[in-house]
């Protein structure tokens, strides 16, 4: 279905593209920590975390694929992160986590300080859906990702139906707890299921309701954070992700002509183009360019959840801890280039015009332009120069992930019924007994 | 419509199915499709239980009375009350009265002694009624029932002027000593010249501090009270600014005012409409047309609708029988404004201070009888049996019914036992504001006075412009210039009838009589194209 033609941008890079892929690439080169083969996730930050290694496995594959590093190098660079990849400290010895020093590679907290404080599931994810799209691009590395999913062990993390559980250590506790909303759990729960586990009742649009925003009904995770404690905000770069890498379907739906889901993966593409459309309506109504979602900032709060909806209120910007800072609001380089890629019309011209200039040439691309003043936020990060590398990438080809179905070592492995890893992967798993619904209160199964 | 904000339950019922897929498809104006408008309302003479229903209601004002003032405590043995609850006391005696359960001569008695009250009891700041007074002494205090002066609210004037209207028009006997009442009271900063309405509070530095007062909802109700009265009310009575939140398939308006701006919340509850039922019929409020089938002002029919139709369905898909409305509570916080939608969620309950309380939500018995009046539905059928005999026999109905499941809520009202005997007096009468022979009075001639000093910011009347003989017709300001006698017509010597000449039309938009008004809302409304009028994909 992408081959030829994909929804939004689509063609050859022009020369000032080309430039721009350079000064991402930058950033890159210059926060590659040699001894383990990372990358910081903020420039000269000596941490990444889950999510930035996948970052960093989009911006490499992009960077070879448009041609800013030949193979030799590419090869480097992956094999070096494969090498820590197969060798990296394990959180209670089952999964990633949260948080490596790029330096040693041991396990650290957010202080950056040696420490085990548990998994998220939804950056592991994220990691699952590049391994296997890196090793769908470069047959010759497959099995050495294939090695890296096998060590770990997913009892924890899924259930049989595809819920998906984060893990909280610190003090001697530890917590298991559900993970994920609308958006963010629909693009994770694609990672676990790119490598095979069934993943219905994430895929699921769940408990929803329809909200309206600028007049457009917008559906939002119904789980009230009042009394989960989890910020469920609507923002745009998980429905970016799903476009570019998945182009809005499932990954079993991915290349399939007409998707046999058929309606559901209309769903996620609906849901996505409304959430760039009720930004582009504000701009229309409002005058106020809007290209919103979760960033890290300069200064505190750190980091804000900058969205198009959240906590029962449209463009709530929000602290993790739920506080409100609207003066945080960014119009967010990652999102323009998400949605400039994703969609072709005048109003992502106009956030790219906002946007083209906040870049440094020997340092990389800002984070984004304050909203209430139009000053830049110069923060340099490892996921927004990815974000740029990985939009030129689907600009010249499409969605990244293809349904091969060459069997390889991974498929081997768990069919082979003597030497299964006994780690809850999903032949050993029990079936999952919820029915698949096909009432329209399924996203994607 | 494909994905229906439903919940993760394997069956819903058909019915409930058909009801959300029909009000998801309807055009938003058009509510023809939500069961709740061709529910009628009830009317009809009381049975017997809805007969002890309202003796028990009336209870509560026969134990709480104070003999001193006239006023009723607001809250069950509590020597406090505010306007809003004097209201709500008048619509009980007065519906009390009209069910016959009181005679006319305690009526008279009761009323007289409250108006006496109201004639020489101190004004904040020599302004308007202070927010809370202490029942027994008829003292300014605070919501403490400390002596102190605190400020005013416009809404709970607002529905005070109406029930001073309603009375005033079926009791004309009253008329002098309710407008001797209206007429002390000083308006310049409570209704401005956009027709927006104000509030005042006390600063810390004792100063007073006026601040735009109500929510979509209230506002418009309150704003019905100042109209009835003559003033100008354009922006307050404006829907705007509104939005629509689905809810159960029903797009439910709310006022989008954003509360983390301003320091109000905003409330959507059963209260505010049914009252606008109820005392208005949904009508404008100059509306004088009696057939209480039509409903003159179609937004806040529509809007009411909504908000009846949401609770339905939330019973009918998660089985949580479902009245809602502000209420007091027999333990801390004491008061919550329990809501169909609140700042930014649907079924929020909330203090006053915004704190989220879901544990003390509940059924409004107010709530429930006031939509069972105004919805003869099998619903309301059944809020009417959850609610019947949740009563204490010594002291009259209780506050609400806790939603889980810890029982009733032990506190009884004014508010709560009042509205729910004009909602009975609904099913009898229907419309409870009946306009009486009787056209105008001192508080009108008072203001149509050219030579009067109106220092207090009251609107302006005029005589209306009356056919004479012959043709010729004939206004005040002629008469006075031209000595014409006494009708303004030359030779028209017939009596007139006492008052019948004069008319409001004070600060109109249009220039004509009060009648051409009666649709200018509506024009507005279809000149006003919100963003929620585009059409469903």
């Amino acid at each position: 279905m992408t081959d030829i033609v994909h929804d939004g941008r689509y063609g050859k890079l022009t020369p000032k593209e080309l430039v721009w892929a350079k000064v991402a690439w930058k950033y890159i080169d210059n926060n590659t920590v040699p001894q383990t083969g990372l990358v910081n996730s903020v420039d000269r930050v000596p941490v990444t975390t889950l999510w930035q290694i996948g970052d960093y496995l989009a911006a490499l594959v992009a960077a070879h694929q448009l041609g800013l590093i030949d193979h030799l190098e590419f090869d480097h660079r992956a094999s070096k992160l494969l090498d820590f990849l197969n060798n990296m400290p394990l959180s209670d010895l089952a999964l990633p986590n949260r948080m490596y020093n790029t330096q040693n590679g041991v396990m650290v907290n957010f202080s950056n300080q040696p420490a085990d404080i548990g998994w998220s599931a939804i950056e592991i994810g994220r990691l699952l859906l590049w391994m296997k799209i890196t090793g769908q691009r470069y047959p010759h590395l497959r099995e050495y990702f294939d090695k890296v999913v096998l060590r770990w062990n997913f009892c924890k993390v899924i259930d049989d139906c595809g819920v998906l559980y984060g893990l909280g250590k610190g003090e001697g506790k530890s917590v298991p707890s559900q993970e994920g909303r609308l958006g963010y759990l629909q693009y994770a729960s694609a990672g676990f299921a790119a490598w095979g586990f069934e993943t219905r009742k994430s895929a699921m649009a769940g408990p929803v309701e329809a909200i309206d925003v600028m007049g457009v009904k917008l559906l939002v995770d119904a789980r009230d954070d009042r009394t989960t404690g989890a910020i469920a905000p609507v923002v745009t770069m998980p429905y970016v992700l799903l476009g570019m890498e998945l182009g809005w379907a499932y990954p079993r739906d991915v290349g399939q002509p007409g998707h046999p889901g058929g309606a559901e993966s209309d769903g996620l593409r609906r849901q996505a183009l409304d959430v760039f459309r009720i930004q582009k309506l504000r701009y229309q109504q409002q005058g106020i360019l809007t290209a919103r979602t979760d960033h890290p900032l300069s200064n505190p709060p750190h980091f804000v959840q900058d969205s198009v909806f959240a906590s029962g209120y449209a463009w709530n910007t929000l602290s993790e801890q739920g506080r409100q800072f609207p003066a945080m609001a960014l119009v967010s380089t990652k999102a323009v280039f998400g949605m400039w890629a994703l969609t072709r019309n005048s109003y992502t011209d106009r956030l790219m015009d906002a946007i083209e200039p906040l870049y440094k040439n020997d340092k990389g691309w800002f984070e984004g332009r304050y909203e209430n003043s139009g000053g830049y936020e110069d923060l340099l990060t490892l996921s927004t120069n990815s974000m740029v590398l990985q939009s030129l990438l689907y600009k010249v080809q499409g969605p990244m992930y293809q349904n091969k179905s060459a069997v390889g070592y991974f498929q081997h492995r768990l069919d082979d019924e003597f030497r299964r890893p006994q780690r809850c992967f999903p032949v050993e798993r029990e079936q999952c007994l919820v029915p698949v619904t096909r009432d329209g209160r399924s996203f994607l199964q | 419509m494909k994905f229906l904000p439903s919940l993760a339950v394997a069956a819903m019922s058909m019915l409930a199915m058909a009801t959300t897929a029909a009000a998801e498809t309807a055009n938003v104006i058009d509510i023809t499709p939500l069961p709740a408008w061709k529910y009628p309302q009830r009317s009809g003479p009381l049975t017997p239980r809805e007969l002890e229903m309202a003796k028990l209601c009336w209870l509560y004002f026969e134990n709480n009375y104070q003999s001193e003032t006239g006023l009723v405590n607001a809250v069950n043995d509590y020597p406090s009350t505010t306007m809003w609850d004097t209201a709500s006391y008048l619509a009980a005696l007065l519906s009390a009265r009209e069910l016959g359960l009181i005679d006319k001569a305690k009526f008279d008695l009761r009323l007289m002694t409250l108006l006496g009250t109201f004639t020489t009891m101190e004004l904040f700041r020599g302004e308007m009624p202070n927010k809370a007074y202490h029942a027994k002494s008829a003292i300014k205090v605070d919501y403490g029932n400390k002596p102190r002066e605190i400020g005013f609210s416009a809404l709970d004037i607002g529905r005070l002027l109406i029930w001073f209207k309603i009375i005033k028009e079926r009791y004309p006997e009253h008329g002098n000593a309710i407008d001797r009442v209206v007429l002390r009271w000083d308006f310049r900063n409570v209704v401005d010249k956009t027709g927006t309405l104000f509030g005042a509070n006390v600063t810390k530095e004792n100063k007073t501090e006026y601040l735009q007062e109500g929510r979509l909802g209230y506002e418009e109700y309150a704003a019905k009270g100042f109209q009835l009265w003559g003033f100008n009310t354009t922006r307050a009575s404006m829907p705007a600014p509104f939005n629509m939140i689905y809810i159960y398939g029903v797009r439910v308006p709310y006022d989008m005012r954003d509360p983390r701006e301003f320091s109000q919340h905003n409330y959507v509850v059963s209260e505010s409409y049914v009252l606008d039922g109820v005392e208005i019929n949904w009508d404008h409020p100059y509306d004088r047309s009696t057939d209480d089938q039509v409903h003159s002002q179609r937004w806040v029919e529509n809007f009411a609708h909504r908000v009846y139709q949401a609770q339905e369905n939330r019973f009918r898909e998660s089985g949580i029988l479902t009245a809602r409305s502000e209420h007091q509570l027999d333990k801390a916080p004491y008061f919550v404004y329990d809501t169909v939608y609140s700042t930014g969620y649907a079924w929020n309950t909330i203090t006053d201070t915004g704190k989220f309380s879901p544990e003390v939500a509940a059924i409004s018995l107010k709530a429930a009888l006031g939509m069972w009046v105004m919805w003869k539905s099998p619903y309301t059928d059944l809020l009417f049996d959850a609610i019947a005999d949740n009563y204490d026999p010594k002291k009259g109905y209780y506050e609400g019914i806790y939603e889980n499941g810890s029982g009733p809520i032990k506190t009884q009202t004014a508010n709560n036992n009042g509205i729910m005997l004009e909602a009975l007096a609904y099913k009898v009468q229907g419309k409870l504001l009946k306009w009486g022979r009787v056209d105008g009075g001192l508080w009108e001639s008072t203001n149509a006075d050219p030579f009067a000093e109106n220092s207090k910011g009251r609107p302006v009347f005029v005589r209306r412009e009356r056919q004479c003989r012959e043709g010729r017709s004939s206004s005040l300001l002629p008469r006075l210039f031209a000595g014409a006698s006494e009708s303004g017509c030359a030779d028209d010597r017939e009596p007139r009838r006492f008052g019948s000449d004069i008319i409001k039309t004070a600060f109109k938009r249009t220039p004509t009589t009060s009648e051409s008004c009666l649709t200018c809302e509506d024009d507005r409304f279809s000149d006003y194209s919100p963003s929620w009028l585009v059409p469903p994909r």
